[in-house]
């Protein structure tokens, strides 16, 4: 009895060894490209740009394949000019568009709404990583899909078990949009239109806070963003919108919260007294403004606020404000034009 | 007759005064430093341009009552719970009332946000809070339903209440899930809310709030005397004399109005209407006389304590006082433990 016990349970753990010792992929080949195509030996990665607009060739080819490195620090090998692109982050698609790599996309999220060209993108997903049916994506065949970072890092690595490649980018501040448009810009063969784009952006941001300087000799207003009111909640300077206040020249009244969309303090809000109340709207022209206004005063306490009395309460448009892309400086230049209506008055 | 009445007042002074203390120290904490000095001078000369007086009045004071009334509220239905169920563990939620309150809150910020920007305007108070409250009551109502026309409802009526209310508490609450899931840009906002706050609740909110709790609560005192009775099982009531199911009903009824009021103004804050009742029977005793208003007093004053630490620990930012309740809950469990430990010793 003992005797076949024991048989039995060497026979059993020897099965159990066979089944988890065989690895068919080897580790160091899992996030490569296309390791199954034959590699040229001659193949020269294409060099990413990395100085101004003087390198820009009227005469261009993009010359593939490439390797790119992207937010996850690999260096993802594309084989081919890819003419089937997903894009899973609005402002992903954005930037395809911007440098006109509008007719190399097949698909996008849902919430891609801008330009008017994505109309004829496949929508596929919803931009909820839980949502997105990968059955869906690998149906439309791709050959590239860019995703966001940490926030679809399921997903990426589904789709890079499937060897399909995936670029991940982060989008959450201004020095990632510039990362992004370099890195996508490589991937998909216009490498000549980033830096144009990197420099166009630049200069603009540039332009908008030469424009400011002159007015901020008085000192900075005092910003206080509403992202909900039950509970109280904000954007604090180390969330994006943050970031884009700090660059339009203002100064946030929750400035010593580290906590990127807080809930805060009413009472502090009111002992501070801001000078201009932000408040984001889905659509320009979807909420009126004087009825905003209306609301705000009605609350105990905010009819005192600076904001308030001299009715600088304004509301931004949320996709120029949320989105890490190239509309970035629209958004800048929204919030500026809140923040120093002055500033802008001869235009 | 008249040295009972006298005795009970008696006891519940400590209680008192520990809500007492508790309402000053609220008042005079916070993300402001409002001086003891300033509190006194504002409190009897209101005045309408002074910052301090604003921000005490409008802002300070409502909250601080708004949490007293809550945390009252919702021990006064914990201890009732715990009366009618006869079971320890037995707190405001157990026959589903958050879960259906979240749903009606979520279906009410989601209808809400299409239409309105996301402000609060005087007129979009009341949806929200009405909804929640019907979402409650709904709920709470499927599961007496199930409880009166099944048979096992019959037989075992307390247990079926306690199964078809975890039952419907998990599907709602699935609802709810499926709800955030599917709304994905909401999915902030419902989930703060659930996470229960007093942050941005002002006068209007108490005037809605605070009649229902004060008139379900002083209901569940009335019926102290069969709280007691049931508390001692369903044959001894009735060979007491009591009309158990009337009476079982009406309490349960008065309890959820109490819970689906709190949850409805103030999310989903857990623990304090299991913790409170507990220990005030450790201090005054099981009968449900003393009871009553001994664990209002008590969950008033831990839920201001609560409120207070939440909007000042990390000032001017604040932590959602559900979590903070939650976190009284762990050294509350561990006391008791040890304390039953040694009772049976």
């Amino acid at each position: 009895m003992k005797n076949l016990f024991c048989f039995r349970l060497i026979l059993l753990s020897l099965i159990l060894v066979q089944i988890t010792g065989c690895d068919p992929e080897p580790a160091g080949q899992q996030f490569s490209g296309h390791d199954s195509l034959p590699q040229s030996t001659d193949r020269q990665p294409l060099p990413l740009p990395t100085s101004g607009i003087n390198e820009a060739d009227l005469n261009y080819a993009p010359s593939f394949p490439a390797t790119v490195k992207d937010y996850r620090g690999q260096d993802i090998e594309i084989v081919n000019q890819p003419q089937r692109i997903i894009s899973l982050l609005p402002s992903h698609t954005e930037t395809l568009f911007a440098l006109g790599a509008g007719d190399q996309m097949v698909g996008c999220t849902s919430l891609c709404n801008y330009p008017p060209e994505t109309k004829g993108l496949k929508k596929i997903t919803i931009a909820n990583p839980g949502k997105i049916s990968l059955e869906a994506l690998v149906e439309l065949q791709p050959d590239l899909v860019l995703t966001g970072g940490d926030y679809h890092r399921e997903i990426s690595e589904q789709l890079t078990r499937l060897k399909i490649p995936v670029l991940s980018f982060e989008s959450q501040s201004l020095l990632d949009i510039k990362g992004s448009i370099r890195g996508i810009a490589a991937a998909t063969g216009h490498a000549d239109k980033a830096e144009l784009l990197v420099y166009k952006i630049e200069r603009e941001i540039q332009a908008i806070q030469d424009q400011l300087k002159p007015y901020q000799k008085k000192g900075k207003p005092l910003v206080f963003y509403q992202v909900w009111n039950q509970p109280l909640m904000t954007a604090g300077p180390t969330s994006f919108i943050g970031a884009l206040i700090k660059l339009a020249g203002g100064e946030n009244i929750f400035a010593d919260v580290k906590i990127a969309y807080p809930q805060v303090s009413e009472e502090t809000l009111i002992l501070r007294n801001p000078d201009v109340i932000l408040i984001p709207q889905l659509k320009e022209g979807s909420t009126d403004p004087a009825a905003t206004l209306l609301k705000l005063s009605q609350r105990p306490g905010w009819k005192q606020m600076n904001a308030v009395k001299n009715k600088r309460v304004y509301l931004i448009e949320d996709d120029l404000i949320s989105r890490p892309g190239p509309r970035v400086v629209q958004g800048l230049q929204k919030i500026a034009q809140a923040l120093y209506p002055e500033a802008f008055q001869e235009q | 007759m008249q040295s009972r009445q006298l005795f009970l007042i008696w006891r519940l002074l400590p209680l008192a005064g520990f809500l007492l203390v508790a309402l000053l120290v609220g008042i005079h904490w916070g993300a402001v430093e409002l001086s003891f000095g300033e509190i006194r001078q504002n409190l009897w000369n209101p005045s309408e341009d002074s910052q301090m007086s604003l921000i005490l009045w409008e802002i300070r004071l409502p909250r601080v009552i708004l949490a007293a009334c809550v945390g009252g509220g919702l021990a006064v239905a914990g201890a009732a719970f715990q009366g009618v169920f006869r079971n320890p563990l037995a707190d405001p939620f157990v026959i589903g009332a958050s879960t259906g309150a979240a749903l009606g809150a979520t279906i009410a910020l989601l209808c809400l946000s299409g239409s309105v920007s996301i402000l609060s305007a005087t007129w979009q108070i009341p949806w929200l809070i009405l909804s929640a409250f019907l979402g409650a009551l709904l709920v709470v109502g499927v599961v007496f339903i199930i409880a009166a026309l099944s048979q096992t409802g019959r037989n075992a009526p307390l247990l079926t209440l306690i199964l078809a209310g975890m039952a419907l508490s998990s599907f709602t609450g699935a609802l709810v899930s499926l709800i955030m899931f599917l709304n994905h840009e909401m999915l902030a906002t419902i989930f703060n809310w659930l996470l229960g706050s007093f942050s941005g609740r002002h006068w209007d909110e108490i005037s809605l709030v605070v009649p229902v709790i004060l008139f379900s609560g002083g209901l569940i005192w009335l019926m102290s005397r069969p709280l007691d009775l049931l508390s001692f099982g369903d044959e001894t009531a009735l060979t007491l004399g009591l009309a158990t199911g009337k009476f079982r009903v009406i309490i349960l009824v008065a309890a959820t109005m109490c819970t689906a009021a709190c949850v409805a103004v103030s999310g989903v804050i857990g623990f304090l209407g299991l913790m409170a009742p507990h220990m005030t029977r450790i201090m005054l005793g099981p009968r449900h006389g003393l009871l009553i208003p001994g664990s209002c007093l008590l969950g008033a004053g831990l839920m201001v304590m609560a409120d207070t630490l939440a909007r000042t620990v990390i000032a001017p930012a604040e932590i959602p006082v559900g979590i903070v309740t939650a976190m009284m809950g762990c050294p509350f469990f561990l006391f008791l433990l040890i304390s039953r430990g040694q009772q049976t010793k």
